[in-house]
């Protein structure tokens, strides 16, 4: 009798994979880039990016761990980002033509 | 920060996000919501230059000529230190 995670094709795709099914072993890939929302163009500047899941601050040895790992990282960033933390750019944005923005906090499809 | 601070501050931080998508453009060029973001920013970056360089001269040589005067002579430049002063 097969396992439960065996199919007539072998192991089940991983659906929380960043990459198609088909792509081929051994080889060096960079994903593409999905937006969900954007910073507004102050904090933007400040953080030396427009996209949160680019803003990477330097941690040294603690790199690409923040998020998941270290609280103390975790509590730093919300300090720096203050209260404007992943603004949209409606919420944002100063000045004449605030108009809908294609981007913006639950517009994740 | 006076007006004119503010609208160089506004210009600077308009004209980085419109960079910042430039290059997401460059390899998703097909994504019309970041097309749409992009040209609002390019509308109100013309809207808040064109403020600008009414009241404070030009920002490019490009815009140098107003009124039959070449203001871009005057000083200061864009870029140096006296025209900065405030902006952070």
């Amino acid at each position: 009798m097969e396992p439960n995670n065996i199919n007539s094709q072998g192991l089940e795709a991983n659906s929380a994979s960043a990459f198609p099914v088909e792509t081929p072993l051994a080889m060096a890939y960079v994903p593409m880039q999905k937006i969900h929302y954007v910073y507004d163009p102050d904090n933007a500047l400040m953080q030396g990016t427009l996209f949160p899941e680019l803003d990477k601050p330097f941690l040294g040895g603690r790199a690409g761990m923040k998020k998941m790992a270290d609280p103390n990282a975790n509590a730093q960033m919300k300090s720096n980002y203050g209260n404007k933390a992943n603004t949209d750019i409606l919420s944002g944005a100063t000045g004449p033509n605030t108009g809908t923005s294609p981007y913006g906090r639950g517009n994740d499809k | 920060m006076n007006e004119k601070n503010m609208l160089i501050s506004s210009l600077a931080t308009i004209s980085f996000s419109m960079l910042d998508l430039h290059l997401y453009l460059n390899t998703h060029p097909n994504d019309v919501n970041a097309i749409m973001l992009f040209n609002q920013y390019k509308q109100k970056y013309m809207v808040i230059s064109a403020e600008y360089e009414r009241t404070y001269g030009p920002l490019t040589a490009m815009n140098g000529a107003s009124d039959n005067t070449w203001k871009w002579i005057n000083d200061p430049w864009p870029w140096e230190y006296e025209a900065n002063v405030g902006v952070r």
